[in-house]
């Protein structure tokens, strides 16, 4: 006998439950969809109601379906008719594929304005396939706490539900018939007209599928209806398979013709027309016509990923696997291919765990052990072998898709981890192949590569290794950092030009400077080994003499301050010399969480970051995050530029209370220990300072206590055009350089092709500064830097021949600025300014610099 | 007046809707008509109401078919009825 499997299903909202008879639309009442319920929301976060896989995820951002390791199926739908909604008023927390535990955020809503554009707000929680279920249990409450148990199910055991012997039977006098179908519906495959043709697929009896693109979908099943992503006028191929298939072809492509229910505007003749492929464009590699790296006979110029420097002979790794088949016919041998290959890998990793122990990359292969025994990708590989894939592709398959998930996430640190998969893809599909993993390197050699795996980094042999250079790869990815543990100078994303590498050329390479001299002259080693130790001097001195006043030569003070956003950044500062802080970042304080911090949990906190710069200046920045960086509290509606958005102090104007707290707990802080300032960042026009100051002045009063010093960041080039006027209302200003670049130059600065233009240093920038400084002056206020022009030593001069008082730098830094400042003098710093201001470009004012700071 | 221009008149006036009684409980229940600034139905089963000044108001103290408070902002709320709240007389969002 099999023993029944229980299931609960956690409500995923607070609010009103809905019986599925009661909701306003056929398609759910009539369980055309599934049997379930629904709940009218008076929360705004629609949460996994159990544990699984987000099967479905909509584009138009209103319904996700997650997969349970039973195979049960929920569709969670916000609202009726939203999918009309395009997504406005939905921000998703998760991705497609990605694993879920309960009560992890799903989708967030704007319920009101989902209520208002929306035919209703209540959210379907549907079973799907709920032939699957023998019994359900519903609430019997009427309104349910999210997290509850809002129905639980009693699973149907594997004889009660309809098997593949069905289809067989069915398939004996099967015939197949296909068509192409032009859909008439203006939102293409959701929920109703899904579930419109789910009921005449089934009443056909036939296996039916539906094919757009080279995606194709059971058109048994709503979610995978919806999974397909359709819209008007796609062009799809409908395909039958069973007995008098023709038949059923004609008669479900009529009801798709009719609409799947829907009203629609007739097609019109361009759309029912086949569509042409696009003509193939011939993608050429053009040379621009500006910002071509410069190259110098003899040396290549990369990405600085590991310090240091070494010598030897090229030797270049071929990192390729041999080609495998795709499929192959014994679905049961290749699964055991792939587990000896898999315990194989493992079994490697546990040695090579064994043999770093207590090093950086026996943490990475730890990491590579729990991805290869994670649940998902097992299955994956094993689905794919089901469906007739070799063990190789299989596994290469079930890697891709979580490679795919963690690259959907743009976030740069998880899209570094997809190379740890793909590592681990490498290192199972040897074992499969029987490739040799090792390597048999020549002694004092420099290893060149298209990339390097962490597994090959690790295992790279430093009695002969020396370094490595790379063709991809940043400073951020798992080999620089094992690179950098290993004391390897490596050198990554030398880009096309690292084939001028050939097999034993001798190779200098420079893990600090990021560059590679190809069979450089004795005369070239012994000038970089010397430039070397100079500049390794130069910092040790520095660092010796951090303490010192930032004096110019002529005696006027510059203030070289500490970037910091703890207080043991704080800390450091005050051991690296710095006279206070310029910008301490409070955002750490309002992230991760799921509530905004109270006034007294901030208090604490600024109390002890002043308290670790006793009477030294911290000017605190008011919370600084927009909609490219919502906080899960603080829902902001996606915007098309962000950065053109709401953010800075404007989120602080649109939502005083946010501004009161935390102007607030600064207060009381400074009430305490008398040495913060205020800085809003973002002000671009005069009635934003002066709201905002009103705030802090009304705040003091409240309290009983001193107001602080308010200024502003300079970040906006309006800002800076009318500093005059700011300047009757602040008492100091902040050069956001970082922002200031990119809104004058019109160039954001992580672009691939713009990052290299968005220098600080370009004379339109400097020529902001410059008026930002004259209109501060007319009311005697001063000028400080925060952002990152104030830790480059090119820049010192220059700002302070402008007129810049105050240097706020990454703690690092700090000794060799201050070291710098010492240096300088009043009149040589003016000459460079000027200079620079009617210079070319950031190239030409690098030059003017460079001469005077030597 | 005859009574053909009383018909006439009427006719030109818009039509009043008839405004259920529990929308009226609603009003005073959030401080009268000083302090409702728009009330509107919307979503199938919610009234939709913009306030002056918040007011606090439990599920517990709704009239029937109301059950529950969604607290928006703390000058919006929407009640949310066990029911299609269209027939109740009120304007409508869309």
């Amino acid at each position: 006998m099999v023993a029944q499997q229980n299931l609960a299903l956690h409500a995923p909202l607070t609010g009103v439950y809905v019986a599925i008879a009661n909701i306003p639309d056929p398609v759910f009442a009539e369980k055309m969809v599934g049997d379930g319920c629904a709940i009218d929301p008076t929360s705004n976060l629609l949460v996994a109601p159990f544990d699984g896989t987000v099967t479905q995820l909509h584009d138009a951002k209103h319904a996700v379906a997650i997969t349970h390791a039973s195979g049960i199926e929920v569709l969670l739908h916000i609202g009726l008719d939203s999918v009309a909604l395009k997504g406005q008023g939905f921000k998703t927390k998760v991705a497609l594929n990605q694993q879920v535990k309960t009560g992890e955020p799903l989708i967030e809503f704007d319920a009101d304005y989902i209520a208002t554009h929306a035919q209703a707000l209540m959210t379907e929680i549907i079973i799907t396939n709920s032939d699957q279920v023998e019994r359900f249990e519903f609430t019997n409450k009427a309104l349910v706490q999210q997290g509850e148990t809002l129905f639980s199910m009693t699973l149907a055991s594997a004889a009660n539900t309809a098997d593949a012997s069905a289809v067989a039977e069915h398939a004996e006098s099967a015939s197949t018939e296909s068509a192409t179908v032009v859909l008439p519906n203006p939102q293409g495959l959701h929920a109703r007209p899904a579930a419109v043709l789910v009921e005449a697929v089934k009443k056909s009896g036939c296996q039916v599928t539906l094919t757009r693109g080279d995606n194709t979908a059971k058109a048994n099943s709503v979610v995978a209806l919806m999974g397909l992503g359709t819209k008007r006028a796609d062009h799809l191929v409908l395909t039958v398979t069973g007995s008098d298939a023709a038949k059923h072809l004609a008669d479900i492509k009529g009801v798709i013709d009719a609409g799947l229910g829907e009203s629609f505007a007739p097609l019109t003749e361009a759309e029912l027309a086949a569509p042409v492929a696009a003509p193939a464009v011939e993608v050429t590699q053009e040379t621009p016509l500006i910002g071509v790296k410069e190259k110098v006979a003899g040396q290549l110029a990369g990405v600085a990923a590991a310090p240091g420097l070494a010598i030897g002979e090229a030797f270049w790794l071929q990192t390729e696997l041999p080609e495998y088949p795709a499929t192959a016919a014994d679905s049961a041998a290749q699964a055991k291919r792939l587990k000896d290959a898999i315990t194989q890998s493992d079994r490697q990793l546990e040695q090579l765990i064994a043999d770093n122990a207590g090093k950086s990359q026996a943490e990475i292969f730890t990491a590579h052990r729990g991805m290869l025994a994670d649940d998902d990708l097992s299955q994956s590989a094993l689905a794919a072998l089901q469906s007739g894939a070799s063990a190789e592709a299989a596994f290469a398959k079930a890697i891709d898709a979580q490679v795919q998930i963690l690259t959907a996430t743009n976030d740069p640190l998880l899209a570094g981890r997809a190379a740890d998969l793909r590592d681990l893809e490498g290192r199972v599909l040897k074992n499969l192949l029987g490739v040799a993993i090792e390597v048999t390197y020549p002694a004092n050699c420099v290893v060149v590569a298209k990339d390097l795996t962490p597994s090959v980094t690790a295992s790279l042999d430093t009695d002969k290794v020396l370094g490595f250079v790379t063709e991809v790869g940043g400073a951020s990815s798992h080999s620089a950092i094992i690179a950098r543990a290993l004391g390897l100078p490596a050198i990554a994303g030398l880009g096309s030009d690292i084939a001028d590498i050939k097999a034993s050329d001798k190779l200098m390479i420079d893990g600090q400077a990021g560059t590679v001299r190809i069979n450089p002259s004795s005369e070239q080693v012994d000038a970089l080994l010397t430039a070397k130790k100079a500049r390794e001097a130069k910092l040790a001195q520095a660092e010796q003499a951090a303490s010192e006043p930032a004096n110019l030569k002529d005696g006027r003070h510059i203030e070289v301050m500490a970037n910091i956003a703890t207080a043991a950044d704080a800390a450091k500062g005050l051991t690296k010399g710095a006279d206070g802080s310029g910008l301490l970042r409070t955002e750490f304080l309002f992230q991760d969480r799921q509530t905004a911090p109270t006034e007294d949990e901030q208090f604490d906190s600024y109390r002890e970051i002043l308290a670790a710069m006793p009477g030294k200046p911290i000017i605190i920045r008011t919370l600084d995050v927009g909609g490219d960086k919502p906080l899960s509290y603080l829902p902001l509606p996606e915007e098309e530029n962000p950065f053109l958005g709401e953010r800075g102090i404007r989120i602080g104007l649109n939502r005083p209370s946010i501004l009161r707290t935390q102007v607030r707990a600064i207060l009381r802080a400074h009430a305490k220990c008398g040495n913060a300032k205020i800085m809003f960042p973002m002000i671009a026009r005069v009635e934003e300072l002066v709201a905002a100051k009103a705030v802090v002045l009304e705040e003091a009063q409240n309290l009983g206590v001193q107001a602080c010093d308010v200024g502003i960041m300079i970040e906006v080039p309006s800002a800076a055009m009318i500093a005059d006027q700011l300047a009757e209302h602040a008492e100091f200003f902040s050069v956001g350089s970082n922002d200031l670049t990119q809104y004058v130059l019109a160039m954001d600065r992580g672009h691939p092709k713009m990052a290299a233009f968005a220098d600080g240093l370009e004379p339109a920038v400097l020529r902001m500064i410059a008026q930002a400084v004259k209109g501060a002056q007319k009311h005697g206020r001063w000028v400080g830097v925060c952002g990152g022009i104030a830790s480059d030593p090119e820049a010192v001069p220059v700002l302070i021949g402008l007129g810049v008082t105050e240097l706020s730098c990454s703690v690092p830094v700090i000794p060799e600025i201050r070291a710098i400042v010492r240096q300088l003098d009043e009149a040589t710093c003016s000459q460079v300014a000027n200079a620079a201001l009617v210079a070319t470009d950031a190239k030409a004012v690098r030059a003017l610099a460079a001469k005077v700071i030597g | 007046m005859g009574l053909f221009d009383k018909f006439k008149k009427a006719a030109a006036e818009p039509a009043k809707a008839t405004v259920a009684p529990v929308i009226s409980e609603l009003q005073q229940l959030f401080g009268g008509e000083a302090n409702v600034v728009d009330m509107r139905s919307c979503a199938h089963s919610r009234v939709r109401i913009e306030l002056a000044s918040p007011v606090s108001v439990s599920d517990e103290q709704l009239p029937k078919p109301f059950v529950a408070v969604h607290q928006i902002d703390s000058n919006l709320v929407h009640l949310i009825a066990q029911q299609d709240v269209s027939t109740l007389g009120l304007p409508s969002v869309r």
